[in-house]
Formats: structure tokens, C-alpha cells, sequence
């Protein structure tokens, strides 16, 4: 099964299994995976980057996904091809001669996770296949919030928004936190099942922050309707109509992809209850 | 490469015999010799009485002549501040060829403001502690050796030189490194609540949405909240907040540029997108 997700941008990593380029690596940026793996293989001509052609056949062994927006993900990208120049890297040492391409380039990006400003951003590190998957080192765990996960991913176009849902926005919302009245723009929802938690955004980025006053943008938090944990990037996700991919559990840090929402919901709600 | 002279606080014996009547404020000095004209056995010579190796011909010329206007002052009141501040050499040397990441700040910091601001940072008093070691030290060892003596005997001297200065100037209206970064923390804080007070504002950053650079700047200012581009892109980071410095509607360029400032220590740029951030 694949995982498919709306909004999807992700960075991912390259490895070249022509045992004459002896495990070269390729970082790279795409909102559509499956494509992109195609246009590498294909060559130049057809979509492929010019350091990859004719330099395969490439296999796509890791992605970070879950940036909000493009530019987050690309600035991810290029700290990760470049993490010498980068200063929020400054403590990542060179490759050393016992460290392949792959285990360096790993070790990079667990130290990325770690650090502003990309420890708060709702990422998921997925291995795409199994065979080269790497754990964190014991030093370089990745904030309790990223999921490690295992399995395809696929870009899904996000749906239109259904003529019902809108008739329900036109009826009064109240603010769960402060008993305003919320326009459908600053609505939050929670999407578990049967919950009817409904806040304006920035009463449920206080809520959750608490604790956390000197921050402005939250991880996650306890949903004040069901009383979950949920992660800040999921909510928003939902709002945005995307339904792939909403993390709910921040406390385990492996989670298995190869399943779909639907499934993943259900298998939520038999833990909990 | 230049050598770290130490200017001790008492005149060396052999100039005092060209002194003439030092104690009168209005007795002429002696005219400086014309090193510019000397040869560099010469120059090589005067520089070996001071304890200094020889050195690239311009750069013996320039030494010799520094060393002449500290020995031959008027003594005022005045003078005595502005001594110690004419004599350390801006470039104090090549920082070591092996990476070494603790030292590198201050032999930079340094490197970067000399001793015209010693009041300026509490950074440079360390600096200027270690680097006479490591200047003395490091011509003959190797780099990472260098870093590490830096309490040898030379450096004594230039401890009480460097304190001695620093306490003159503290009477200035310098502020201290403390006093700087809460000023920081302050401003910092008011960001926060400038942005939590507007809905819109702090409303776009939730929904993780890429913030203008230029806007941001615009209502800082207008609010009165005076932070330079560096600090902000800082503090942007640290709260995980995604900035482009792409004008709205022309987002979506085909041109790779910028992920990384141009302040000291940013370095290349790439990117799509104009997408620019404090790296």
C-alpha cells in the first residue's frame, strides 16, 4: 500500500546503484516522488537533473516530507547538499574515510532535524526502501514529534471542497476557547472522529503553547474537545484539505506508511480506547 | 604575516637615549627616521632591537613607524588614550590551517576589530588574552599546539597592557557584551508581541505560510522596533519561521538564488524561488 498525501512537498535522497559510481548520492527537492524518480532515470532530456543523467539508474531511498511550503522544503534541500556553508551547521563535521556517501548524507540530515528551523516544522523521515534503511544514532534522535516511516508515498491532488461542508461554515461557529464567534477562515477542526472541537486559530496556538511562551509557533498539544495529542502541522493540513498524512501519535517514533488514512485512523482509535 | 609586537608600559633602553627632553610638553621630539627609505638589512636591524623577526620589507616600514609614534608622544592627558589603541595591528596573522572550531570566534572577532573598539565587546578581552600566545607560540609549532599555550609568559604582558587599556575606556559610553544581549532579548521579546497582536500577521505564521521579508521589516519599523536584517532573519530562524525576500507576484522565478546571508559568516546562495534565510 502507499501512503498518499495532498500538498506534498519533500526532499529526498538519491542512491545510485551502478556499483561503477560506488554509491553516489543525490539530494533533491520534488512535490511529486514517483514522478521524479521516473525523470532522474529517464536522463536529462527527459526532466532528469544534469548530475544524474546517465549517471543510473538511481533509486529513491529516502524523503523528508511534511514542509508547509515549498520554500521551507528548498532551503531544507540546499542546507542538506550544502551542510559546510550552511550556518545553522556549522557542527557537522566532514565526511570521514570510513563514512559512505549514504551514512554521511544520513548523518546530515538527523542533525538538520535537530536544529532551528527545522526541529519545529511537522516532518516525517521516511525510509522508500526497506534495504537501506539506516537508524539514528543514539546522539542524533530526531524531536520526539518526527515520526520515522517506512514505505512508498504518493502526491495526491487535493479534493475540491464539497458543497455541504461549505453550507456548514455559513452557521455560527463558537470558539471552544473563548466563546467567540470564528469566521471559517480562522477555523480550526480536529479530525479525529466524533470530535467537534471548533477554535479560532490563534486561541488554539495559545492554548497549546502554554509552556512555551517565548514561541510563537507550536509543535503540538492536546486537542481541547477529544483530548488527543496532535501535532500543530496536522491540524493545519486538515484545514487545508489535505487527509493523507496527519500524524496524531507524537509519542511513538515509528510509524508504519504503508497504509492509508483510513486504516491509520482506525488503528488509532483501537489504541486509545 | 604580521607578528604581534608587545608594547611593554616602560620605553626600551635603547631609544631612551634619542629622547631629548621628554619632560617638557613643548620640547621638540626626534623626526622620525626615513624608513621608507632604508634598505632591508636596515630596517631588518632596527626591528631586531625591538624583538621583531624580519618581515616582508612594506610590512618592517610599517612596524618601524608605529613603533616610533608609540615611543615618541606628547605626553597629555589625551595621549594615554589614544596610545594603546594606535598599536595592536589590525591583521594579528593567518588563523591556524587545521579546523579548530572553539578558537576560530575569537581569533575572527578579533581580526575583525582590532583594538580601535576595545571597549566595544567583552569578546575581545579574551582574544586579546589568547592571541599573543598563539602568535608567539604558533610560528614554530604546529596550529593546533599554538592554540592551546596561549598562557605563556609573553601573553602576561599583554594581559596587563590589554586590561589596562580596556579599563581606560570603560569610563566611555560603551555598553558590555551583557548589557547588548539583553538589549537583544528585549527587542526580541517586543517582536514577539508586535506579532501576536496582529491576527493577520501572526495568523499567516501559523498556517506556516512564508512571510515577506521586506513587509516584515516595514511594520517593524513602522512600530518603532529598530532590528537589523541579521538579528531578524536570527530570530525569524528560531522560531521557525519561513521568510522570502521575493516580491509578491513574481514568487515562482525560474532564477536559483539565495540560502544564506551576506552578514559575516553566511556564505553561498542557492535556491528556488527566491527563497532567502539567515544561514
Amino acid at each position: 500500500m502507499v501512503l498518499e498525501v495532498e500538498n506534498l512537498f519533500g526532499v529526498y535522497m538519491l542512491y545510485c546503484t551502478n556499483p561503477k559510481f560506488k554509491g553516489r548520492i543525490y539530494i533533491g527537492f520534488t512535490v511529486n516522488p514517483e514522478r521524479r524518480i521516473g525523470q532522474h532515470n529517464a536522463g536529462r532530456h527527459r526532466g532528469g537533473a544534469k548530475r544524474t543523467s546517465g549517471r543510473g539508474p538511481w533509486e529513491m531511498v529516502l524523503i523528508i516530507h511534511g514542509f508547509p511550503s515549498d520554500i521551507a522544503a528548498l532551503r531544507f534541500e540546499w542546507a542538506w547538499q550544502n551542510p559546510h556553508s550552511s550556518r545553522r551547521l556549522s557542527h557537522v563535521t566532514r565526511r570521514s574515510k570510513k563514512e559512505s556517501s549514504l551514512q554521511f548524507h544520513w548523518r546530515v540530515v538527523s542533525n538538520m532535524l535537530r536544529v532551528m528551523p527545522w526541529s519545529r516544522l511537522p516532518l516525517t523521515t521516511r525510509w522508500l526502501k526497506q534495504e537501506y534503511r539506516m537508524d539514528f544514532e543514539p546522539g542524533l534522535q530526531p524531536p520526539l514529534h518526527v515520526p520515522l516511516a517506512f514505505g512508498s508515498i504518493r502526491a495526491r491532488k487535493p479534493k475540491p471542497k464539497d458543497v455541504e461542508e461549505e453550507q456548514e461554515e455559513k452557521g455560527a461557529d463558537i470558539c471552544l476557547l473563548c466563546q467567540g464567534t470564528v469566521k471559517s477562515a480562522d477555523k480550526m477542526t480536529c479530525f479525529h472522529p466524533l470530535c467537534h472541537m471548533t477554535s479560532h486559530v490563534i486561541c488554539l496556538a495559545k492554548h497549546f503553547l502554554t509552556g512555551e511562551a517565548a514561541h510563537l509557533l507550536p509543535v503540538e498539544g492536546e486537542c481541547p474537545g477529544c483530548r488527543h495529542s496532535v501535532l500543530w502541522g496536522s491540524l493545519i493540513r486538515h484545514k487545508n484539505g489535505c487527509y493523507g498524512d496527519l500524524e496524531k501519535n507524537t509519542s511513538s517514533s515509528q510509524v508504519s506508511g504503508d497504509s492509508n488514512v483510513g486504516i491509520m485512523i482506525v488503528s488509532v482509535l483501537y489504541f486509545t480506547y | 604575516c604580521h607578528i604581534l609586537f608587545l608594547y611593554p608600559l616602560t620605553p626600551l633602553s635603547t631609544v631612551a637615549p634619542r629622547r631629548k627632553g621628554q619632560q617638557g610638553p613643548l620640547v621638540p621630539i626626534t623626526p622620525m627616521p626615513s624608513y621608507s627609505d632604508m634598505d632591508t638589512p636596515d630596517l631588518k636591524n632596527k626591528l631586531n632591537r625591538f624583538g621583531v623577526r624580519p618581515l616582508p620589507k612594506r610590512q618592517m616600514i610599517l612596524k618601524l613607524k608605529e613603533i616610533h609614534q608609540y615611543t615618541h608622544q606628547v605626553v597629555s592627558s589625551e595621549s594615554e588614550d589614544e596610545a594603546p589603541s594606535l598599536g595592536r595591528p589590525r591583521a594579528v596573522g593567518p588563523p591556524p590551517p587545521t579546523t579548530m572550531e572553539p578558537t576560530r570566534k575569537p581569533v575572527s572577532c578579533a581580526q575583525a576589530e582590532g583594538f580601535k573598539e576595545p571597549g566595544g565587546k567583552a569578546a575581545p578581552t579574551v582574544s586579546l588574552v589568547k592571541l599573543p600566545g598563539e602568535e608567539e607560540d604558533m610560528e614554530p609549532l604546529s596550529a593546533s599546539q599554538g592554540s592551546n599555550t596561549s598562557s605563556t609568559a609573553p601573553s602576561e604582558d599583554s594581559e596587563r597592557l590589554a586590561l589596562g587599556c580596556l579599563s581606560d575606556d570603560s569610563d566611555n559610553d560603551n555598553i558590555t557584551a551583557s548589557q547588548s544581549a539583553s538589549k537583544l532579548q528585549d527587542k526580541l521579546v517586543t517582536v514577539r508581541h508586535f506579532i501576536q497582536s496582529d491576527p493577520d500577521l501572526y495568523g499567516q505564521i501559523l498556517h506556516y505560510q512564508p512571510l515577506v521579508l521586506s513587509d516584515l521589516q516595514a511594520r517593524l519599523k513602522a512600530a518603532g522596533i529598530q532590528l537589523g536584517a541579521a538579528k531578524l532573519l536570527d530570530y525569524l530562524d528560531s522560531q521557525c519561521i519561513t521568510f522570502t525576500t521575493a516580491k509578491p507576484g513574481l514568487r515562482g522565478g525560474r532564477k536559483r538564488r539565495g540560502k544564506g546571508a551576506t552578514r559575516a559568516g553566511g556564505r553561498g546562495r542557492r535556491g528556488r524561488g527566491a527563497a532567502k534565510t539567515a544561514d
